[in-house]
C-alpha cells in the first residue's frame, strides 16, 4: 500500500467552503470505511460510524490545519469506533470480541472445534480477535492504513514508544496464533 | 551476554525495522546482527510474512455507494456546519464570522453548484442509466427490500435530507421491490425500484434545482427508456428496459401518486 505524501493538502484559508471539504477530505471515504469495517467489523455499526465521522470531521474542519488529510480522519473515524464499541458494549446490543472467549478458544481448540474450520482466513480473523482492542488497533492502523508511527500515535494519543510496543506484540502474537492454527490443521 | 537474551534484545526492534521507523544507529545495528545471526534472520523472514499475510488478509475497501450517498447528504445539510463551541471573545466572534461566512456559501454553493452540476447537457442521462444498469448487477438494487411503501420511506429518514414519496402502485401492475441510495452525477438520491413482469424499474429522484414543473420527456438510449420530469420541487428520472407505452403509463401514475396527498 502506498503512504501518501505528508503535507501534500497545502495550507487553507480559515474560511473554508463545503467544496473545500468535500475536496481534501471526501476522497478520504474508502480509507475511512475500510478502518471502521475492519475496527468493527459490523457492517452497520461501521457504515454509522463513518457517517458520524464526517459530521465531526465537517464540523471541526476550522481546526484542521492542513496536515495529511487522511490521517487526520483516520483519527476522528478511530474516535468514532471507540465510542461506537463502548456504547455497543453498555447496551449489550452486540457481543463485543471477548478476549477470555476468544483466546479460551484458541487455548483449549479441541479437535472437534477444528473440524468446523473453513479455511486459512477463518483462522486469521480468530487470531485477530483474540488481540485486545488497543493492539487490534494499531496493528489495523499500520497494516491496513499504512499510517506512520507518529501518525498513529496522534491518532490513539500515546506515545511513539507505545504505538512500538504494541505493534511488535500484536504482530507476534498473530504469528504465533497463525503458526498454531496451521500446525493444528496440518 | 547468552545468546537467548541477545536475540530477546533484537526481537523487538525487528517490528520496528520492518517499517523503517527505528533510528538511524538502531537500524544499523539490526541490519548488522540479521547479517551474522541465523536465528534472528529466520525471525525476521516470519514475522515479514506475518505482515504480508496481514496485508493479504485486510485488503483496502469501497465504501459501497450508499455510504456515499449518505455521507454526502450528511455533510451537505446545514446542520452539519461548524458550531461555534469557544469561550473566548474573539475567537467566538471569528468562528461566528466564519460560520456566517459559511452559511452563506454552503446556501449558495448548494444553489449554484447544483445548477452548474446538474442536467445540462447528455451527461445526466447518462448517469442515470448508468445508475440503473449498475443496480442490476447482483445485490446492488436495493438496500431495503419491501413491497411496503410504509417500510421504504422510512427507511430513508435520516439518511437523506429530503423524503421521497413511495407511491403504492401494485394494484396497477408496478409492484414495489425496494429502495436504496445511490450517488449519481455528483449527487446523493433515493432510488426506489418497481417491478412489472421480469422488468426492473428504478426511479430516482431528489430535490431539483427550481422549482419549475417540467413537463415528462421520454428518450431512448442503448435499448433502455429514460423518462425525467420534475414536479413539486424534485426530479425524477426513472430508467427501464421495460416498453415506451408501458414505461409512460408508469410515469402518469408516478406523478399522479406524487401530486396526491
Amino acid at each position: 500500500m502506498q503512504s501518501e505524501p505528508v503535507h501534500q493538502t497545502p495550507r487553507l484559508v480559515p474560511e473554508r467552503t463545503r467544496d473545500s471539504f468535500e475536496e481534501v477530505v471526501l476522497p478520504h471515504l474508502d480509507a475511512a470505511y475500510t478502518l471502521a469495517h475492519y475496527l468493527l467489523r459490523d457492517e452497520q455499526a461501521a457504515q454509522d460510524a463513518v457517517q458520524e465521522s464526517f459530521l465531526r470531521a465537517v464540523r471541526h474542519y476550522a481546526g484542521y490545519r492542513g496536515e495529511n488529510a487522511r490521517a487526520w480522519l483516520l483519527t476522528i473515524v478511530r474516535h468514532c469506533c471507540a465510542t461506537a464499541r463502548t456504547r455497543r458494549r453498555r447496551e449489550g446490543s452486540f457481543v463485543e470480541f471477548d478476549e477470555r472467549q476468544h483466546s479460551e478458544h484458541v487455548e483449549s481448540a479441541t479437535p472437534e472445534l477444528h473440524l468446523v474450520r473453513s479455511d486459512a482466513s477463518d483462522a486469521f480473523q480468530r487470531a485477530l480477535d483474540s488481540l485486545s482492542p488497543h493492539d487490534r488497533e494499531v496493528l489495523i492502523l499500520r497494516e491496513v492504513e499504512d499510517l506512520s508511527y507518529e501518525e498513529i500515535a496522534l491518532a490513539i494519543g500515546a506515545p511513539i514508544g507505545t504505538v512500538m510496543s504494541r505493534l511488535s506484540r500484536a504482530r507476534k502474537r498473530m504469528q504465533a496464533l497463525v503458526l498454531r492454527e496451521s500446525r493444528d490443521a496440518s | 551476554m547468552p545468546a537467548d537474551a541477545t536475540h530477546l534484545l533484537y526481537a523487538d526492534r525487528l517490528s520496528g525495522f520492518i517499517d523503517g521507523e527505528l533510528d538511524a544507529d538502531s537500524a544499523l545495528d539490526v541490519a548488522a546482527h540479521l547479517a551474522k545471526c541465523d536465528a534472528c534472520s529466520t525471525a525476521y523472514t516470519l514475522l515479514l510474512n506475518t505482515v504480508e499475510l496481514m496485508h493479504q488478509n485486510m485488503p483496502p475497501l469501497r465504501a459501497p455507494n450508499a455510504l456515499r450517498a449518505r455521507v454526502v447528504a450528511a455533510i451537505r445539510t446545514p446542520r452539519a456546519l461548524p458550531r461555534e463551541h469557544t469561550v473566548r471573545a474573539r475567537r467566538s466572534y471569528r468562528t461566528w464570522a466564519a460560520a456566517a461566512v459559511m452559511v452563506v456559501l454552503i446556501g449558495g454553493a448548494y444553489g449554484i453548484g447544483a445548477r452548474v452540476s446538474a442536467p445540462s447537457a447528455a451527461s445526466p442521462a447518462d448517469a442515470m442509466l448508468t445508475a440503473h444498469v449498475r443496480s442490476l448487477q447482483q445485490g446492488h438494487l436495493t438496500d431495503v427490500v419491501s413491497t411496503d411503501q410504509h417500510t421504504v420511506k422510512p427507511w430513508f429518514t435520516g439518511k437523506l435530507d429530503f423524503s421521497p414519496a413511495v407511491p403504492r402502485l401494485e394494484s396497477e401492475g408496478f409492484p414495489l421491490v425496494g429502495g436504496r441510495l445511490d450517488y449519481v452525477a455528483n449527487r446523493p438520491v433515493a432510488a426506489l425500484v418497481y417491478q412489472r413482469r421480469a422488468h426492473v424499474i428504478n426511479v430516482l429522484t431528489y430535490p431539483s434545482d427550481s422549482p419549475a414543473t417540467v413537463a415528462p420527456h421520454l428518450e431512448t438510449r442503448r435499448g433502455y427508456q429514460i423518462a425525467n420530469w420534475s414536479a413539486g420541487g424534485m426530479a425524477y428520472w426513472v430508467v427501464s428496459d421495460l416498453n415506451a407505452d408501458e414505461l409512460r403509463t408508469f410515469c402518469s401514475l408516478m406523478r399522479e401518486a406524487d401530486v396526491a396527498p
